[in-house]
C-alpha cells in the first residue's frame, strides 16, 4: 500500500523567499486503486509524483511503498512522462527492454516479456523501429509498455496523453482503461483533464494551488466502460470544476490553520 | 546522384584548366608549374623525393602521429568531459584553467615541447620501433601537439553532449532501475554520441591542420608539412603543390569518414 503522509515540500528559489509547492498532503492508495490527481498548473500536482518517484525528496512528511521508505527511485514504481521520454538511439523493443536489462534479465526473456507489453499496447509490429518513426500516440504507448514491462507496484503518469490531440487521447483512455482492468496496478494518474480523469479514475483528488493542498476527494464509482455522455458522468465533472479553485475559504489556503477546510467536502456518486 | 556529383567537380574542374592555362602563360615552373607536373608527382607517390623518402612515406609519418595524437586526446578529452559534464561542480572547479588554455595556438606550445622532448620519440624507448622509419618518425613532440589541437573541440563536445541530454531521459532511466555506472554506459554515452562524434570530427581536422603546420617548424625531419618546406626550400614548387593538395584530401576523407560514422550510429532525432 501506498502511503503519503503529511508531505509538504518547499523550493529554495535563488535569491528568494522559499515557495511551498506542496504542503501537508495526504493520500493513501490501495493496491490496485486507479487514483487521478487533478488540478490546475502549478498546484504542484506534478511534484506530488516526483516526489513518489523518488526523484525529488520531501521537505516535511514520509512517502511509504508497503511500509518502506521512498527516498530514491525503484522499478518498483515507474513514471511515465508527458513526452520525449524515449530513448532515440534504441529500437521501440530495445526501449521497452530497457529497465529489464537493467535488472539483468536473460536477453531472450527480456524481449519476450517486452513483445509480450508491446502486444498489449498494439505495437508488437512496430518493434524494430525507432521512435522517431512513431505518431506521438504511438510513442506514449511505448512509454506505457516500458513502464509496465519491469512490472512495478505503483505506475505513475505524469499527464502521458496532455502532448496528444484530442482523438489519439480519447483512444488511448479507452486502452489504457482496459489495461488497467486486466494489470489491476496502483495507479497515480496526474491530469489537468477533469474528463480524463473522471473517465479513468477510481478516486479523484483535486489539487488547490499555492501552495498545493488536497481540496476535495471523489470516489467514482461508475461503472466501467464509462460512457462520457451520460448524465452521470457529467454531473460529476461538473461538480469537480465547481470545486477546481479553492473558494473563499481556500483562497486563505496559506494559512496552515485552514487544513480542514482544504479537505472539506468528499462526495462520493 | 550523378547530376549532384557534376555541380561538385565545375569548380575544381575550372580551377584546374584556369591554372594549367596560368602556367602556360608565365611559363616559369618555379612561380606555377604546369598541371601535368604536379601530376607527375602525384602518380609516382612510391618514389622517393628530394632527400625525405616518398610521398607515401612522408604522408604515412603523417597519419601514424595524427592517429597517435588523436587516440591520446580522445582517451583524455572524452572521459574528463562526461566527468565535467555530469558534475557542475566539478566544472567550475576546471573552468578557467580550460578558459584559459583554450585560446593558445596548439603550435604556441611547440617551442616548449621541443624544450623538454627534442627530437626523442617511441624508438628511444622501444629500440624495436626503429626497424621502421615510419615508427622511427614518431616524435613525442608532434604527437603532444596534435594532442592539444584535438583536446578541446573533442572536450568541449562531450561536455556540450553530456549537458544538452534531455533530464526526462536520465530520470526515466533512473525510475527503471539506472545506478551511476548503468546511467552512463547506457543513457549518457549513447545519449551524448551526436555531440561527442562532432567533437571527434572537429578534433581530428584541427589535430590534422596542427600536424602539418608543426612538421614545418625547426625540428621537424619528416613528414607531409616537412615535406612542403623542405621543397620550398629547394623550389620545388610542383612538390608543394602535390603536399598541398594531398593535405587537403587526406582531410576531406578523414572528415567523411567520420560524418559516415555519425550517420551510421547516431539516429536522426538524436543527431544535432
Amino acid at each position: 500500500m501506498l502511503r503519503i503522509d503529511q508531505v509538504s515540500k518547499a523550493y529554495m528559489a535563488e535569491g528568494t523567499r522559499a515557495s511551498s509547492a506542496l504542503r501537508d498532503i495526504t493520500l493513501h492508495a490501495e493496491p490496485g486503486e486507479f487514483i487521478c490527481v487533478v488540478g490546475m498548473s502549478g498546484c504542484g500536482k506534478t511534484t506530488l509524483l516526483r516526489l513518489v518517484a523518488g526523484l525529488e525528496q520531501p521537505s516535511s512528511g514520509r512517502i511509504t511503498l508497503n511500509s518502506e521508505l521512498i527516498d530514491r527511485p525503484h522499478p518498483e514504481r515507474t513514471l511515465v512522462f508527458q513526452e520525449y521520454a524515449l530513448f532515440p538511439w534504441r529500437t521501440v523493443l530495445h526501449n521497452v527492454t530497457f529497465g529489464l536489462e537493467l535488472q539483468n534479465v536473460g536477453k531472450r526473456a527480456a524481449n519476450r516479456r517486452g513483445i509480450h507489453y508491446l502486444k498489449l499496447v498494439g505495437l508488437d509490429s512496430f518493434r524494430h523501429q525507432r521512435p522517431h518513426e512513431l505518431s506521438g500516440g504511438m510513442r506514449q504507448r511505448v512509454a506505457l509498455a516500458r513502464a509496465l514491462a519491469v512490472e512495478p507496484e505503483v505506475l505513475l503518469m505524469d499527464e502521458p496523453f496532455g502532448a496528444l490531440d484530442a482523438l489519439t487521447r480519447g483512444r488511448l483512455q479507452q486502452e489504457l482503461a482496459e489495461l488497467q482492468q486486466r494489470e489491476g496496478r496502483t495507479v497515480l494518474f496526474v491530469t489537468h483533464s477533469i474528463i480524463e480523469a473522471a473517465f479513468l479514475a477510481d478516486r479523484i483528488v483535486v489539487l488547490h494551488p499555492e501552495p498545493g493542498r488536497i481540496g476535495a476527494t471523489y470516489e467514482v464509482d461508475l461503472p466501467c466502460p464509462r460512457n462520457r455522455k451520460s448524465p452521470e458522468f457529467q454531473g460529476l465533472c461538473e461538480r469537480i470544476e465547481a470545486n477546481l479553485s479553492p473558494g473563499t475559504e481556500g483562497a486563505s489556503g496559506s494559512n496552515p490553520t485552514d487544513q480542514g477546510t482544504a479537505r472539506r467536502n468528499p462526495c462520493t456518486i | 546522384m550523378p547530376e549532384r556529383f557534376l555541380a561538385r567537380a565545375i569548380l575544381p574542374c575550372l580551377l584546374l584548366a584556369l591554372w594549367q592555362a596560368l602556367a602556360l602563360w608565365i611559363d616559369s615552373p618555379t612561380v606555377l608549374p604546369g598541371v601535368e607536373s604536379v601530376a607527375h608527382v602525384l602518380a609516382h607517390p612510391l618514389q622517393p623525393i628530394l632527400i625525405t623518402g616518398s610521398l607515401i612515406d612522408n604522408l604515412l609519418v603523417s597519419l601514424l602521429r595524427v592517429i597517435c595524437g588523436f587516440v591520446l586526446a580522445a582517451a583524455l578529452a572524452v572521459p574528463l568531459g562526461l566527468l565535467l559534464g555530469m558534475s557542475p561542480r566539478t566544472e567550475r572547479l576546471f573552468e578557467s584553467l580550460i578558459e584559459l588554455l583554450r585560446p593558445v595556438p596548439p603550435l604556441a606550445w611547440v617551442p616548449l615541447l621541443l624544450t623538454w622532448f627534442g627530437l626523442a620519440g617511441p624508438a628511444d624507448y622501444l629500440p624495436l620501433l626503429r626497424e621502421w622509419a615510419v615508427l622511427d618518425s614518431l616524435k613525442f613532440s608532434m604527437i603532444a601537439v596534435i594532442m592539444i589541437g584535438a583536446f578541446f573541440p573533442i572536450l568541449l563536445n562531450t561536455i556540450q553532449g553530456v549537458r544538452n541530454q534531455p533530464r526526462i531521459w536520465i530520470e526515466s532511466a533512473r525510475t527503471l532501475g539506472a545506478r551511476r555506472t548503468t546511467l552512463l554506459a547506457k543513457v549518457i554515452l549513447p545519449g551524448s554520441l551526436p555531440f561527442l562524434m562532432t567533437g571527434l570530427r572537429i578534433g581530428m581536422g584541427i589535430g590534422w591542420m596542427c600536424l602539418v603546420a608543426a612538421e614545418m617548424l625547426p625540428g621537424s625531419s619528416s613528414g607531409l608539412g616537412y615535406l612542403v618546406w623542405y621543397a620550398y626550400e629547394l623550389m620545388h614548387t610542383e612538390i608543394i603543390l602535390a603536399g598541398i593538395l594531398i593535405i587537403g584530401i587526406v582531410g576531406l576523407l578523414m572528415d567523411q569518414g567520420f560524418r559516415f560514422l555519425e550517420a551510421r550510429l547516431c539516429p536522426p532525432t538524436t543527431r544535432i
